[in-house]
């Protein structure tokens, strides 16, 4: 991430003024509903998935300063910069400011940074618009260029009951094994405030961590292959063997039953305190069927 | 005429029905007759669904509700349709509120559940008031991931001006095509901290119902739930004695 003197030090007092001025300007519309919130939760749903599987854990930063601005993913691996065009019509070369400028002063200035493999992303909300301007790269940043297509929906529950992409990411993600679409569209909004809370940006994990410890629980508890069963108390569980037809578990660290089409899961996760309390309360009241069980929920 | 309200003509074609609505504000601390009055405009929506939805007779007709409304609004509608033999299957949802950042998000986290079929149904979608429409979208988000509905019906006794458009931006366009809109009054004023639609429903439907807190409504379980769910499980009545 550059700062304005970096930039200047760089490529000149007319480009780090420009740069202010780009930044100043921003997106502006509320918070959580613009193309921007929804790219950035996406990407850093994207990223949770796989640092889940042992891959990196990148710095996701919105509204950077820089020329390619909106949003910047850092890590070892690599440095990604994207500018979203929530436009029917883009040019790679039109305009006071044109795009591809602007891709090739964020790239030299990501080298001046020594910033691992820097890549400049332009992201639009039509496949063919997308299509077009990937067939249409300008020679000169090329080598570091790339269009990515993001569908624009005004909603983020219609944006994930249609792009299979980040449903398979958010499924990873969830606190439940099977989530139902209510639920994948739970852990994005998590993600999405999560990503609010964080205005200078956050590493996945802090990110994740913070969307995590929303009320009640939509993300999963970490690491993945944790029996969080073991965390049940011996006599809690023998008090819901005995229930009939009462079916239970913990897969990703929260409290789930089902019984005589009735399922829920518990707001907290198994490590919470107000699941310790609901483990005495349930040891306490003895329940003998699933309707005494049902009366003692919270 | 109260300023900021509009009847729509469900409510022309039945006086009853926008009596019992206007006087819901006047209920407030006689959780007695506000409960009946719920149940009695469940009923009347559905007497004025009923037109179009008599054709529908040999589906299933899922009636999806929220906890609070389950005993009373909820009921209203299933007793109504079940008069006219229309073979009704329940969806009840305990929603419970996460708001961060300007983002607002519901989720489920209790669900009572009764088999239907999934490839030949009719969904009713039931609830006290349409505001923002965030517990609306997500139920019905929660009841789309394994069904295909034939036909969707949004019925609430008021609206708050433009729900139609908010709901419908919240689902793909081939089901957001499907939704068929039931109600009485359309709303256009919103308390100062935009949490209350004015008149509305008179306030918080979980108080003036006598549940409790948004929180403390979820320990609620619904009668009907009971019995239905007893009907459905019959050794659910012998389990214990």
């Amino acid at each position: 991430m550059a700062t304005n003197a970096q930039i200047k030090a760089c490529l000149g007092v007319d480009a780090a003024r420009y740069a202010a001025n780009k930044h100043r300007g921003g997106s502006s519309g509320n918070k959580g509903t613009r193309y921007e919130d929804f790219f950035m939760a996406f990407k850093v749903a994207e990223a949770a998935a796989r640092w889940m599987v042992g891959e990196s854990n990148p710095h996701v930063k919105g509204q950077d300063e820089g020329f390619v601005d909106d949003l910047r993913l850092g890590s070892d691996d690599g440095t990604a910069y994207f500018q979203m065009k929530n436009q029917e019509a883009v040019s790679w070369t039109a305009g006071e400011h044109p795009i591809a400028t602007d891709f090739q002063y964020q790239h030299k200035l990501s080298v001046f940074m020594n910033e691992p493999a820097p890549s400049t992303n332009l992201v639009v909300p039509a496949a063919t618009l997308a299509n077009t301007l990937g067939e249409s790269i300008p020679v000169d940043i090329k080598s570091h260029s790339a269009v990515v297509h993001f569908p624009w929906t005004r909603t983020a529950n219609k944006l994930v009951l249609e792009l299979p992409a980040l449903r398979e990411h958010l499924a990873v993600l969830s606190h439940v094994e099977k989530p139902t679409d209510d639920a994948l569209t739970g852990t994005f909004g998590a993600l999405l405030m999560a990503c609010i809370e964080f205005p200078d940006g956050a590493t996945v994990s802090q990110l994740l961590g913070k969307a995590a410890g929303l009320f009640p629980g939509q993300i999963r508890l970490l690491p993945d292959d944790q029996d969080w069963e073991r965390h049940f108390d011996l006599r809690f569980r023998q008090v819901l063997d005995r229930i009939e037809g009462l079916m239970y578990g913990a897969s990703r660290g929260f409290f789930q039953w089902t019984a005589f089409g009735t399922s829920g899961v518990f707001a907290q996760s198994v490590l919470s305190e107000e699941f310790a309390l609901f483990q005495n309360q349930i040891v306490k009241l003895q329940p003998k069927t699933f309707e005494a069980f049902e009366e003692a929920l919270p | 005429m109260t300023a900021g309200r509009t009847f729509t003509a469900f409510a022309d074609k039945d006086p009853e029905a926008r009596t019992l609505l206007e006087s819901l504000p006047t209920l407030k601390g006689d959780i007695k007759g506000y409960r009946e009055h719920m149940r009695r405009l469940g009923a009347h929506l559905a007497a004025s669904m009923f037109p179009t939805l008599k054709s529908e007779l040999t589906r299933d007709i899922c009636v999806i509700c929220t906890v609070e409304d389950a005993d009373f609004l909820a009921r209203g509608v299933i007793e109504e349709l079940e008069s006219h033999r229309a073979r009704t299957r329940m969806i009840c949802m305990w929603n419970a509120r996460v708001k961060s950042g300007g983002i607002s998000i519901s989720p489920v986290v209790r669900t009572y559940e009764e088999v239907y079929d999934k490839s030949d149904v009719v969904f009713v979608i039931v609830k006290s008031i349409i505001s923002g429409a965030c517990v609306v979208k997500t139920n019905l988000t929660k009841a789309i991931t394994t069904t295909n509905p034939k036909r969707v019906f949004v019925v609430s006794p008021v609206m708050l001006k433009d729900a139609e458009k908010r709901l419908a931006n919240e689902f793909p366009d081939e089901l957001a095509k499907k939704f068929e809109f039931v109600h009485f009054a359309t709303d256009s004023c919103k308390s100062s901290d935009g949490e209350e639609v004015i008149p509305g429903i008179g306030g918080s439907v979980y108080e003036l119902l006598g549940l409790g807190d948004v929180k403390k409504k979820n320990t609620y379980i619904p009668a009907i739930v009971k019995e239905r769910r007893r009907k459905e499980f019959p050794q659910l009545q012998t389990m214990g004695s």
